[in-house]
């Protein structure tokens, strides 16, 4: 794990994971939350946008008794990670502020996402 | 952009990012002809590291074999490439009959690291004893991808 | 106008079977293109179906990827594909639109490294 001196250099440095596949069906909601976690440790800037189908990871919110990424999105938004989702791919899907996990950010891409990406030093999406 | 010809890499065409100049100017509709398009240089002449974060098997969508073809002309040109396999994306290392594991071989034996999820090796079954010598088997396997990512490499490519 | 980086967006998934990873993957494009920096389209595998001419999807309730392909081109974007993967599914300069550049496998593997950042479809 990175020293103090390290993560506050981290810091300046930003990471942007984009996630466009739900929860379960594939493991990419996994690999964005476990990413989004890994980088945090180190202090890194980090942004997680559900886009598309990953809006659904915001959807679950309660506890399970098997793997939960919910809890995991829940996580990221604890340690510091800027959680962020599409509004309209949110709308498509029924998802208002009541079903999803609090303190995510219902956005539009061309406001947030494109911010988020132009300043960005690495974009990841996880897409499987 | 500005362009000037000197020998490259590339196929002899430098290309040089101007400083930013984001005033966007609306192009008449005609759109680019089908010449081909010269491949430019990496921006600063320098040796590039470009890492592939692999999620998909052989068969998937995202074609991984393809872009493991794209990872070797990266290779050959002159940058480095790195394949980090996660998830489904081991399976790339058992390779018969779907080419992937020669694949994954020719860029180790180009320079490559080849790096694999221990987790997800040990979740698909694989015996870990039996990996050829180039494949390097990670335990922390996000730890070292955000290193990888934000320290080392220059590019990051995912699918 | 933000000082973004360039930015290549694959799209290695089909189209209106899988309009959503298209569909958003142009929108992301053209929203970079016309607020932060300069965008690519790579069409590999599969998203070489998005280069088809005379697509009409009204029928089955969709609007028209090249209605939300045209913006990126029109604000200084770019949109290739790759040659292999064309040839691979049957498909030739003349199936294609005219303003869709047609770059050889190892050529698009250079948009790669030249462009800054990568977003995948």
């Amino acid at each position: 794990m990175a020293t103090r001196e390290q993560k506050e250099k981290n810091a300046e440095k930003v990471l942007t994971i984009i996630l466009t596949r739900g929860p379960y069906l594939s493991d990419a909601a996994d690999h964005a939350v476990n990413t989004a976690l890994a980088a945090r440790k180190e202090g890194y800037t980090v942004n997680l946008f559900m886009y598309l189908d990953g809006v659904w990871l915001s959807h679950l919110k309660y506890d399970k008794d098997f793997n939960n990424p919910g809890e995991w999105l829940s996580w990221c938004i604890r340690k510091g990670v800027n959680v962020a989702q599409c509004d309209s791919c949110s709308d498509a899907r029924d998802l208002a502020n009541g079903d999803i996990v609090e303190g995510s950010n219902v956005t539009a891409v061309y406001t947030t996402l494109t911010r988020m990406i132009a300043g960005s030093d690495r974009v990841i999406t996880f897409n499987g | 952009m500005i362009c000037s010809f000197t020998p490259g890499s590339f196929g002899g065409l430098a290309c040089q990012q101007s400083s930013m100049d984001r005033t966007v100017e609306i192009p008449p509709k005609i759109y680019p002809t089908r010449d081909r398009i010269p491949v430019p240089v990496s921006k600063d002449g320098n040796q590039l590291k470009v890492g592939f974060v692999i999620t998909a098997t052989a068969s998937r969508e995202q074609e991984p074999l393809r872009m493991l073809a794209m990872a070797r002309s990266i290779q050959e040109r002159g940058d480095h490439v790195d394949l980090f396999l996660l998830g489904d994306g081991v399976q790339l290392i058992r390779g018969s009959g779907t080419g992937s594991l020669d694949a994954l071989g020719e860029l180790a034996e180009m320079g490559s690291r080849v790096f694999l999820s221990g987790e997800h090796l040990k979740a698909s079954g694989a015996d870990v004893e039996s990996l050829p010598h180039w494949a390097e088997t990670v335990e922390r396997p996000y730890d070292i991808l955000v290193k990888l990512s934000m320290e080392e490499w220059d590019r990051v490519v995912s699918l | 106008m933000l000082d973004g980086k360039d930015l290549l967006i694959c799209l290695s998934r089909g189209t209106y079977g899988r309009f959503d990873d298209a569909r958003g993957a142009l929108i992301l494009a053209s929203s970079y293109q016309s607020r932060a920096g300069n965008v690519t389209v790579l069409l590999r595998g599969d998203g070489v179906y998005m280069a088809l001419g005379s697509q009409e999807p009204n029928d089955i309730g969709l609007e028209s990827l090249i209605s939300l392909a045209e913006p990126v081109l029109e604000m200084g974007g770019r949109i290739v594909a790759v040659g292999e993967d064309l040839t691979a599914r049957g498909l030739s300069k003349d199936d294609i639109l005219e303003w869709i550049d047609i770059l050889p496998e190892d050529e698009a593997a250079g948009l790669l490294v030249e462009n800054d950042l990568t977003a995948t479809f």
